[in-house]
C-alpha cells in the first residue's frame, strides 16, 4: 500500500506509538442536525475496536469520517498519527469492508483480490502470489477462477476480507461485518475474524448494533448513542461496570430502582432504603440502581436468600424458559419491575402469582447517575 | 392438462409472432421477386441488388442516415451517462425534478418537438443540415438512453464505487474500473435502441434535414409519390440481415459471459 502524501505532522510522542485513530472534537451536521456530536476517541495500534449503538446512533457516520467517506463538520481526525482530515479515501492507509461485501460482479475472485494491487501498480509479477495468500488466508485457496455470484454469503465475506487485507492497511474498517450471515455462521465468524485480526496484526475497528458481538470480539468497545460516545472500555468493564443508564440498558439487560440517595442506600419510595455498593454521587442526588438480572437470586422465603444482601419481597408475575436459563419477571412493593434469571442448579419451581423474595449482593449492583 | 384457454393463448401467441415477423420474411422474399409489381411472384432475380448499388440517390441517403444515427445515438448514450451520473450525485428531491425534465420529451407529441425546434433553430439562423439534424434526433433518442442507463445506474450499489475508492482509485479510475464495466451492457442496449431510433425516424427529420441531408425514411417515404421499386426491398433485406448480425454478435459476447462467468478486463 502507498502512504498517504498528505503533509505528515511529526507524529506526537516519539516514545508511545501514535494510535491508529485518533479523533478530536469531531462532529457532523446534516444540515441542522447533528449525526455526531464530539467525539473525541483514541483507537490503539493492533486492537480489535468496536463502535456499538442502536440504528441511527452516528457510528456508520463516525466511520465513514474514518475512512474519508465523510468530511467532518468540526474536529479533526489523526491516522497513525498523521492528520488526516479532508484527505480524499483512496489516499489512507486503511480499508473497509462493505456491510454489502461490494464485490465487483464483473471480475472473477482473483481480480477482485487483486483489485488493490493493481490500481497501486504493484510489479505485475508479484500480484499472483500475493493474491494466493490472502485467499489462504481466509480459507478460499483455489477460488480465484470463481465468479462472485455463484458464491455463497459466507464465501463472499471472505472474498471481501481478502480483498480488504491484501494491502497490508494499518487499520480495517468493518461496516456491520456480520449482519447479514445466519446465527450459526455469525458466531463462528466472530471466532474467525478474532483469530484473523491477531494472525496479520492491523487494527481493526467495527461498527456493530449487536452487542454480542461486539462483547465477543473486542478488545475495547465505544458505546454510541444520540450522535454522542458513552463509553469507552473493556467489554467486562462496559458489562460490568456500566457509565450511564443507557449502556446499563442497552448492553445485556439491567433493571433500575430510582430513588435518592443517602448514607444508608438509595431511598426509593414506596420500597424503602436499598443498600447500595460504592459510588461516587453526592449524597441527595437522585441516582438509578441498575441490577442484572443474573445477579438477582429469587426464594420462597427470605431466610434462603443468600445472607448479607438486599432482599425485598415481590411478586411473581411469570417465569419464562429460556433454555440455558429461567428468567423471572417480579413486582416489587412500588409497583416497579423486576427481573431474575437462574440457570443450571440455580433454578426453582416458584409459585407465579405469588410473594416470594428477591435478594442481591450491593457489589453486584450499580449506581448511576440521573 | 390443457384448457380451453391455454389453447386460445397459445394460438394467440402464434398470432401475434407471425404479425410480427410475416413482414420482414415478406420483404426478403420480394427482394428476389423478377418483377417490377411489388406483390406478384415472377420468378427469382438478383437485379433490385445490382440497380441499389447504382441507386446512389438511394445510398447517399443510407449514408446521411447512417450518419446521423451513429452520432445522435453516441451522443444521447454519452448525455444518458452524465445525467445519470449527476443525478446520483443530487439530493433526492432535485433528482425527482431533473428526472421528470429529462422524461418530459417522451410524453410530447414529436411534431410538436419538431416544430418547436424548427423555430429555435430559425431564429438562431441556423441553416439545417447535418448538425440540426442531429440535435434534432438527440432530442428525441435522450429520453430513452436516459432511461435505460438511469435505470441500469441506479441499480447499482452505491458501496462499489467506495470500495474502489477505498481500494485506491480516484474518480476517474473507480469510474473506469467499476462504474463504466457494470453499465457496459446497459449503454450498448441504450446506444442500439437510439440508433434504431434515429435510423427509422421521420417526423423530426422533416423539421430538421436541410439540403443534401434527405434520411432514408424521408427518400423512401418521397418515393411512395413516385412508385416504389422492389430495389427498395433489396434494402429493406440488406438491413435486416445487418440488425441480425449485430444481434448475433451482441449475443455471443452474452453467452461468453454467461458461459465463462464473467470476462477479465485486460489490464
Amino acid at each position: 500500500m502507498t502512504s498517504a502524501p498528505a503533509p505528515a505532522s511529526v507524529p506526537a510522542s516519539a516514545a508511545a506509538p501514535a494510535p491508529a485513530v485518533r479523533l478530536t472534537g469531531i462532529g457532523k451536521a446534516f444540515g441542522p442536525a447533528y449525526a455526531v456530536k464530539d467525539v473525541t476517541l483514541d483507537i490503539r495500534q493492533n486492537e480489535f475496536f468496536s463502535i456499538l449503538g442502536p440504528s441511527g446512533c452516528g457510528k456508520t457516520t463516525l466511520m465513514r469520517m474514518i475512512t474519508g467517506f465523510e468530511t467532518p463538520s468540526e474536529g479533526t481526525v489523526e491516522l497513525g498519527g498523521v492528520h488526516a482530515t479532508g484527505v480524499p479515501p483512496h489516499k489512507r492507509d486503511l480499508n473497509m469492508l462493505f456491510q454489502s461485501y461490494a464485490l465487483f460482479p464483473h471480475l472473477s475472485v482473483y481480480d477482485n483480490v487483486a483489485f488493490e494491487l493493481k490500481v497501486r501498480k504493484h510489479p505485475r509479477s508479484a500480484i499472483p502470489g500475493a493474491v494466493r495468500d490472502a485467499l489462504a488466508l481466509v480459507r478460499l485457496d483455489g477460488y480465484g477462477d470463481r465468479a462472485v455470484a455463484g458464491l455463497s454469503g459466507g464465501q463472499k465475506q471472505r472474498v471481501a476480507i481478502a480483498r480488504a487485507l491484501i494491502g497490508r492497511p494499518s487499520l480495517l474498517l468493518l461496516d456491520e461485518p456480520l449482519g447479514a450471515l445466519d446465527q450459526k455462521l455469525r458466531a463462528e465468524m466472530q471466532l474467525e475474524l478474532k483469530k484473523l485480526q491477531r494472525e496479520v496484526g492491523v487494527t481493526f475497528v467495527t461498527v456493530t448494533h449487536d452487542q454480542e458481538e461486539a462483547l465477543t470480539m473486542s478488545d475495547r468497545i465505544a458505546v454510541m448513542d444520540g450522535g454522542r460516545v458513552l463509553q469507552v472500555d473493556t467489554p467486562e468493564a462496559i458489562y460490568e461496570r456500566p457509565a450511564t443508564r443507557f449502556v446499563a440498558d442497552f448492553i445485556g439487560t439491567s433493571t433500575f430502582l430510582t430513588g435518592r440517595l443517602g448514607t444508608d442506600g438509595l431511598a426509593v419510595a414506596g420500597l424503602g432504603t436499598v443498600p447500595v455498593p460504592g459510588h461516587a454521587l453526592p449524597d441527595g442526588a437522585q441516582a438509578h440502581l441498575a441490577v442484572r438480572p443474573e445477579n438477582v437470586t429469587v426464594a420462597r422465603t427470605a431466610d434462603t436468600l443468600p445472607p448479607g444482601g438486599v432482599a425485598l419481597p415481590a411478586t411473581l408475575q411469570q417465569t419464562v424458559y429460556l433454555g440455558n436459563a429461567t428468567r423471572y419477571h417480579l413486582t416489587l412493593a412500588d409497583g416497579s419491575e423486576l427481573l431474575a434469571e437462574a440457570g443450571g442448579a440455580g433454578r426453582a419451581e416458584l409459585p407465579v402469582g405469588e410473594q416470594v423474595w428477591a435478594g442481591w449482593d450491593p457489589e453486584r449492583s450499580r449506581v448511576l447517575a440521573e | 392438462m390443457k384448457s380451453a384457454l391455454d389453447t386460445v393463448t397459445a394460438w394467440l401467441a402464434r398470432g401475434v409472432i407471425a404479425f410480427l415477423y410475416v413482414p420482414i420474411v415478406v420483404v426478403v422474399v420480394l427482394s428476389f421477386n423478377d418483377s417490377d409489381i411489388t406483390y406478384k411472384w415472377a420468378g427469382f432475380t438478383t437485379r433490385w441488388y445490382g440497380e441499389l448499388a447504382r441507386d446512389t440517390e438511394l445510398l447517399d441517403a443510407l449514408r446521411v442516415s447512417a450518419e446521423v444515427a451513429l452520432l445522435s445515438a453516441t451522443l444521447a448514450t454519452g448525455c444518458g451517462l452524465l445525467a445519470a451520473m449527476g443525478m446520483a450525485r443530487l439530493r433526492p428531491r432535485w433528482r425527482a425534478v431533473f428526472s421528470g425534465g429529462l422524461f418530459l420529451p417522451l410524453v410530447i407529441p414529436e411534431i410538436v418537438l419538431g416544430v418547436a425546434l424548427l423555430s429555435v433553430f430559425g431564429s438562431l439562423h441556423a441553416g439545417l443540415g447535418l448538425t440540426t439534424l442531429v440535435l434534432g434526433h438527440l432530442v428525441v433518442t435522450l429520453p430513452y438512453a436516459a432511461l435505460i442507463i438511469l435505470g441500469a445506474h441506479g441499480a447499482l450499489d452505491p458501496a462499489l464505487e467506495e470500495a474502489a475508492t477505498d481500494l485506491g482509485c480516484n474518480t476517474w479510475q473507480a469510474f473506469r474500473r467499476v462504474t463504466l464495466p457494470l453499465l457496459r451492457q446497459a449503454l450498448l442496449a441504450a446506444w442500439l435502441l437510439c440508433f434504431t431510433i434515429s435510423f427509422g425516424n421521420i417526423v423530426m427529420s422533416t423539421f430538421t434535414n436541410g439540403v443534401g441531408t434527405t434520411t432514408l425514411p424521408l427518400r423512401v417515404y418521397s418515393l411512395l409519390k413516385v412508385g416504389l421499386t422492389p430495389e427498395i426491398n433489396a434494402l429493406g433485406t440488406l438491413l435486416v440481415l445487418f440488425t441480425f448480425l449485430i444481434i448475433l454478435g451482441v449475443g455471443l459476447r452474452q453467452m461468453r459471459r454467461v458461459l465463462l462467468g464473467g470476462d477479465r478486463t485486460p489490464q
